[in-house]
């Protein structure tokens, strides 16, 4: 069988019966054949999802290509328990986390979300640089609607973009999650307000 | 603190996705349609698998730069063959304007080598094969799908396999691949949607898993076939 056909072959495979080629012959040609066909299937969703992140070609043909090595590298590790897809998200999102500025709960860096009037008191930013982890998310459960909980954690601990939240929550308003993440921190701030009496 | 979980009940990243896939009650499913953190995350890997297009990035160019990157990563040998199945040749705008490059002070020969480049192209385009069909592919008409069953391991060892039949067929034959998909045995066409076949007649090297595939005959002629699949004989 010649290397076009068997290509064709292995377009038809599932993501998983490639895994398990790869895995099983992985020095040999098949299993490098069916490695390629399988990264090359996410190559076009790990590139749009990186550029989406930082809104530079060259900065996500970086980063694409960081993930598809770390996923060809650990490929053997994949234990099958996951589809293939989510596996490979989280070594994408991992490297666009490693990639994007932190976040900060009470302040954003994006200059059209920092329209808060009362600026964040030194009390909130002492409590986040400690990583009061359980206060901070005991405050955002207790605190906020669900909606809002969502875009906080989104825009915070994602670090999704503003307008890409926006069109993943379908949000129609015209301050789009801008005004919902404005609206959660202002809550929060409030409600540290009051537990400080 | 990105990989923070918010309660107990919170999953792993990598297996938010499969709980869509419990029934719509289910607590776990439940947990990850309103868990701030899981369904911020679900609807992130969702963003991931949707590919749509964001305004100033360059997916072709991309495409291009990641597939060389990942055949050298990988590996991957290169077959030299003038052009991909189903692919068109390379278009003729781009071989006139390297001519163009070879000959840019004598515009008069290049005119003639465009000539005849022309008439050369225009002879042979009648012979040239919209698309290259290889032996043993099902011709373009089988639009209908074969659904293949999840094969069975019988408790005397024998396998079960099952498929959806599909209209206008005569007969089915199931053929066998070894890992690196070459045809290894192919059964007798048969009437039926499901077999049950022993062992002893796959071939003597018995191997962990096999790749399996239902071709659809009509008068001997393949008009359709299924996805591969594979059965794990471990």
């Amino acid at each position: 069988m010649n290397l076009s056909h068997r290509k064709k072959e292995l377009a038809e495979l599932a993501d998983e019966a490639l895994v398990q080629i790869a895995q099983s012959a992985r020095e040999s040609e098949a299993g490098r054949v069916a490695a390629t066909e399988l990264l090359d299937r996410f190559q076009r969703t790990v590139y749009l999802w990186c550029y989406r992140h930082v809104r530079e070609h060259e900065k996500a043909l970086d980063m694409s290509q960081d993930v598809l090595l770390k996923a060809w590298q650990a490929l053997d590790s994949f234990s099958g328990r996951s589809k293939f897809s989510s596996w490979l998200f989280v070594i994408a999102r991992n490297r666009c986390l490693n990639e994007m500025e932190r976040v900060s709960l009470f302040e954003d860096g994006d200059p059209d979300c920092d329209t808060i009037e009362a600026p964040a008191s030194d009390h909130a930013r002492r409590l986040e640089e400690r990583e009061d982890e359980e206060r901070i998310l005991s405050l955002i459960r207790s605190k906020l609607e669900p909606e809002e909980q969502r875009v906080i954690w989104m825009r915070c601990f994602e670090r999704m973009p503003v307008d890409e939240i926006t069109r993943v929550l379908g949000i129609q308003s015209a301050s789009g999650a801008r005004g919902l993440l404005q609206r959660a921190r202002r809550k929060l701030l409030n409600a540290l307000g009051e537990a400080e009496g | 603190m990105s990989d923070r979980k918010i309660s107990d009940d919170c999953f792993d990243i990598e297996r938010i996705p499969k709980v869509l896939e419990l029934p719509a009650g289910d607590p776990g499913r439940r947990h990850v349609e309103t868990c701030p953190r899981c369904s911020a995350i679900l609807a992130s890997y969702q963003s991931f698998r949707k590919e749509e297009f964001v305004a100033g990035s360059n997916p072709d160019d991309a495409r291009e730069r990641l597939t060389a990157f990942v055949a050298s990563e990988v590996g991957t040998p290169q077959e030299r063959t003038p052009f991909e199945v189903g692919e068109k040749a390379p278009g003729r705008v781009g071989f006139i304007s390297r001519i163009m490059g070879i000959f840019p002070m004598r515009p008069a020969l290049a005119t003639v080598l465009l000539v005849m480049v022309a008439a050369l192209v225009l002879l042979w385009r009648p012979w040239t094969p919209d698309r290259i069909v290889l032996r043993g592919t099902p011709r373009e008409s089988a639009s209908q799908p074969l659904t293949l069953g999840a094969p069975q391991i019988l408790s005397e060892g024998s396998i079960r396999l099952e498929w959806t039949p599909m209209a206008g067929v005569d007969s089915y034959q199931v053929r066998f691949y070894d890992k690196e998909l070459k045809e290894i045995a192919r059964l007798e066409p048969t009437r039926e949607t499901a077999l049950t076949i022993d062992r002893s007649m796959l071939p003597a090297e018995k191997p962990d898993r096999l790749i399996w595939r239902v071709y659809a005959l009509q008068r001997g002629d393949e008009i359709g076939s299924s996805d591969p699949a594979s059965i794990d004989l471990r």
